[in-house]
């Protein structure tokens, strides 16, 4: 039997006196695709950021592909091979698409010039929009900033990939764009951990449905179960709003 | 009752632009060499056209029987035992001459007395204070372009401790903004001059020239106030292009470096333009240390001809031509550094 890729094990995190993550513990294994979804101040996104130690937890471990964060001598080692899609894009508005996405090939993979806009090019082509190398992100559409910050986040060939609701903050008729790539990475076998509403995208793409509230894992389970069989209260009550629309 | 309808004239009038604005658009306009060229072709022109000019305005009157020859710039003594003494004339009293001969060397002659007679012919005149302008702007334009990039080392290097998370570097820090902005800048030349100079002589046996110590402390006066405006930028600067940047596998310098910094540069454009005429105006200060600056160069010029209306409104409105000019060029720089808008 393999080895989970991520071991989350009885995490707490505080912000002051507020706790954010209440003893949390998760198995994701190689391949699968997990979506985390719940209502805000959930926790979902701490977790996520728990991952790649944007957040620094305060008691508990996450093991992330064998490496346990609490005591990995380099953090940035184990970030490159964590991807992180995030809801605002944060792409950087000083360079163009492509040498967003060549920059860190370059300077944390060493890669050389020519390798890293290679790569980016194919990148590209894979979310789809090859022909806006060499535009500013100003320039283009929301949903074209979050393909490119994807691209970005694939071009360092992670084994893990995070998307901490890359939706959000689009437009509607720019969501499927967004959601199609991912549909297409989750389709490939990419290890995806996913905090969205997008419902569909859950019930298409998602091996694991995980439900949190007030920074615990209330449940968890396949679409196909969660959906028509929620078994807690709260879990209940979240869904009948969620999916009214 | 049907009201007179008034139609709108089909063409709107644009509103002109004034000749200052249509320059600024000129400059913004032209490639970066051409810029570079066009500055260095000014200065150049200007020290050409001054230094060209060099007279020597000075006559000597004198019955003075030791004194051989004079011309523009040397003269020749002849000494009690005969030797002829030929030099550049650096110093002179009532009975004594140093001369400057050709090894470098200072002579000092016993005279009876010489006399100078400051030219009064026109012409003479202004270019012998022509070439003291130009002495002063080049050392006033120097000593605020050293100033300045010293103090945009020591704002960056102060604006990241100011905000690093380690107790110390922070205290640091906070101390140096804190004690540097409480103390006039003024005190601090002096101080720089008088206590920091002497204190380095004696410690580490290096002796600094007067524009070194002018330099370094108009440079720490100014850093202070470049840690903050540093800081500023960078916190400016969104949180999750930093997360973005260190998700990627990036450590915390090479997000500063690659990242945060270039942008945080541009949102500073503007309060270092600023910064960069204030010193400009305040590197004024250091002829309290003796340098021949231009305010120096004025002073020297009043001292000598009475004259303060003509000598300060000189100094005043070369300082001011100076500060125009930069800031027109801080205006193109600002123009030329903005990213493209967004949709």
């Amino acid at each position: 039997m393999t080895d989970p890729i991520i071991q989350i094990q009885n995490v707490h995190k505080r912000f002051g006196r507020t706790s954010a993550l209440h003893g949390v513990s998760l198995d994701i294994m190689p391949g699968e695709v997990v979506t985390i979804i719940g209502p805000s101040g959930s926790g979902k996104s701490t977790l996520l950021r728990c991952i790649n130690h944007l957040e620094v937890f305060d008691e508990g471990n996450i093991i992330v592909d064998g490496i346990p964060l609490t005591t990995a001598r380099n953090i940035n080692e184990v970030r490159t091979e964590v991807g992180m899609v995030f809801q605002l894009f944060n792409l950087f508005p000083h360079l163009t698409v492509l040498e967003n996405i060549a920059l860190a090939q370059r300077v944390v993979r060493k890669r050389s010039k020519d390798t890293a806009e290679q790569t980016a090019m194919q990148q590209l082509e894979r979310v789809g929009i090859p022909e806006q190398a060499g535009k500013y992100p100003a320039q283009l559409s929301g949903g074209q900033q979050q393909r490119v910050a994807i691209a970005r986040a694939l071009a360092m060939n992670p084994k893990i990939m995070m998307f901490d609701e890359p939706t959000s903050a689009l437009d509607p008729e720019m969501i499927k764009e967004v959601l199609d790539v991912m549909l297409e990475l989750a389709e490939g076998g990419m290890t995806m951990v996913v905090v969205t509403h997008e419902m569909g995208f859950a019930r298409a793409a998602a091996d694991r449905i995980v439900f949190m509230d007030f920074g615990q894992i209330i449940e968890q389970a396949p679409p196909e179960v969660l959906f028509t069989n929620p078994e807690s209260d709260r879990l209940q009550m979240f869904l009948s709003k969620i999916l009214q629309h | 009752m049907v009201g007179k309808v008034q139609f709108m004239s089909d063409t709107v009038q644009t509103p002109r632009k004034s000749s200052f604005e249509r320059a600024i658009t000129f400059l913004s306009g032209l490639p970066w060499w051409a810029i570079i060229i066009g500055i260095a072709g000014v200065a150049i022109g200007y020290s050409v056209l001054t230094s060209a000019l060099y007279i020597e305005a000075i006559r000597f009157l004198t019955d003075d029987p030791h004194l051989i020859t004079h011309d523009k710039t040397t003269v020749s003594f002849r000494l009690e035992d005969g030797d002829i003494v030929t030099g550049m004339l650096v110093d002179e009293t009532d009975q004594v001459a140093s001369v400057r001969i050709d090894d470098g060397t200072i002579v000092a002659v016993q005279v009876d007395e010489i006399k100078q007679e400051l030219l009064r012919e026109p012409a003479v005149c202004a270019v012998n204070n022509l070439r003291a302008c130009n002495e002063g702007i080049f050392l006033t334009l120097k000593a605020t372009f050293l100033s300045f990039a010293l103090s945009l080392a020591l704002g960056l290097v102060f604006g990241l401790m100011r905000i690093s998370k380690n107790p110390v570097l922070f205290a640091v820090s906070t101390i140096y903004v804190e004690v540097v902005r409480g103390v006039p800048l003024l005190v601090i030349l002096l101080y720089a001059g008088f206590v920091i100079s002497p204190w380095i002589r004696d410690t580490f046996g290096i002796s600094l020239t007067d524009i070194q110590e002018a330099v370094i402390g108009l440079a720490f006066g100014y850093g202070a106030y470049e840690a903050e405006v540093f800081r500023a930028g960078i916190e400016s600067i969104h949180k999750g292009q930093m997360e973005a940047a260190r998700s990627l596998g990036m450590n915390y310098f090479q997000a500063m470096r690659h990242i945060v910094l270039p942008q945080a540069v541009r949102v500073i454009l503007p309060p270092l333009g600023n910064d960069f005429i204030a010193m400009l105006k305040d590197s004024a200060l250091i002829s309290v240390l003796a340098l021949p600056d231009l305010l120096q160069q004025g002073r020297l010029f009043v001292s000598r001809t009475f004259r303060a209306f003509e000598g300060y409104n000189s100094v005043a409105i070369l300082y001011l031509i100076m500060t125009l000019f930069l800031s027109a060029m801080t205006r193109v720089v600002e123009k030329r550094s903005k990213l493209p808008e967004s949709r």
